[in-house]
């Protein structure tokens, strides 16, 4: 008992020097559109920690496929990117909004509707990952 | 010295009037740069149609497809937003009609739940190719297709402009990203009592 007292104890005063501190994710919704077609995921990300965090990933039961996109306008001509990573810098923000960055999720695995609750998962390039949960809105939300 | 007022105040009235043909407008004032509203394509109903068949509103074009998750509902929900924000007597003369260049996927079922999810107010409609390049070009616009990933998925890149048209069918103004919704509608107001 006692050894295992010291095991938690040190435990205890590694860890937080260890793990990643989490980024802190505020906004985070799905833009509903019915049918099997691609909806759009936003959210905004801020990085209180010490170092950059790069977003490579997202995964969900929810999706077959999540990708990162960014929808750029180029001499009035509208289209989609595919983006490798986002940086989340230390002590910055970054934003997956619309009409910018966002998430492409494809594959809709089971009916959802407005108002619904949808968990993904972050991955970052550090081997960190986190649980977010995103609200299902209307395809007409600003 | 009434008198002079009153003369002076009617002098206002009908140099007020006499502005009337000149108003002013927040988006860009289009006319007389692009041709009247003209093109043949088919409904979310399944009908062909010519523009003659929304001549009784105020109509908005926009260019789109459905398996575009982000920028082309943002615009349509803008455009909602304008409409919501319009004297019931004055939207119910408007229409969005959302054209997808994306005929290969958009049926009409398809485009139908589409624009159903913004209201009654908005139209799709989509054609052949040849229908499309026609009136595309006649706006000055293009598209085009990705290439297909594994899964036959492919992007479209097409025009984020909104074209105003009054009920005579006259291009009167070009909507874009940067407008704002109080803009809009105060155009759009204008575009229909005018």
């Amino acid at each position: 008992m006692k050894n295992v007292s010291i095991v938690f104890f040190f435990l205890a005063i590694i860890l937080p020097v260890h793990a990643e501190r989490a980024v802190e994710v505020q906004d985070s919704w799905i833009r509903y559109i019915p049918g099997d077609r691609p909806m759009a995921g936003y959210l905004v990300m801020e990085n209180g920690g010490d170092t950059d965090r790069h977003l490579i990933g997202v995964t969900s039961t929810a999706f077959g496929a999540v990708h990162i996109h960014e929808t750029v306008e180029r001499d009035g001509q509208m289209s989609m990117q595919p983006v490798d990573s986002i940086t989340v810098p230390a002590g910055g923000r970054v934003a997956l909004q619309p009409g910018g960055y966002h998430l492409m999720l494809m594959q809709l695995q089971s009916e959802i509707e407005v108002g619904d609750e949808v968990s993904m998962t972050l991955e970052f390039a550090d081997g960190g990952s986190q649980g977010v949960v995103f609200a299902v809105k209307p395809a007409w939300q600003e | 010295m009434r008198r002079v007022i009153q003369a002076f105040a009617l002098g206002l009235i009908l140099l007020a009037a006499g502005c009337g043909g000149e108003l002013t407008w927040q988006t860009r004032d289009i006319s007389g740069m692009m041709p009247e509203l003209e093109f043949t394509l088919t409904s979310e109903n399944g009908e062909s149609v010519s523009a003659q068949r929304y001549d009784d509103t105020v109509n908005l074009l926009f260019f789109g497809y459905t398996h575009c998750p982000d920028i082309c509902p943002i615009t349509l929900g803008r455009l909602r937003s304008v409409l919501d924000r319009l004297p019931a007597d004055v939207s119910e003369r408007v229409r969005v009609l959302f054209v997808s260049v994306d005929p290969e996927r958009d049926g009409r079922e398809s485009l139908r739940s589409y624009t159903d999810q913004f209201g009654d107010k908005f139209i799709g409609l989509t054609g052949s190719r040849d229908q499309l390049d026609a009136l595309t070009k006649r706006y000055r616009t293009t598209y085009g297709y990705g290439e297909p990933d594994e899964q036959g998925n492919y992007e479209v890149s097409h025009g984020s402009a909104v074209y105003a048209f009054d009920t005579q069918g006259n291009a009167r103004l070009l909507i874009r990203d940067q407008d704002g919704v109080d803009a809009i509608a105060a155009d759009i107001q204008q575009l229909v009592q005018g």
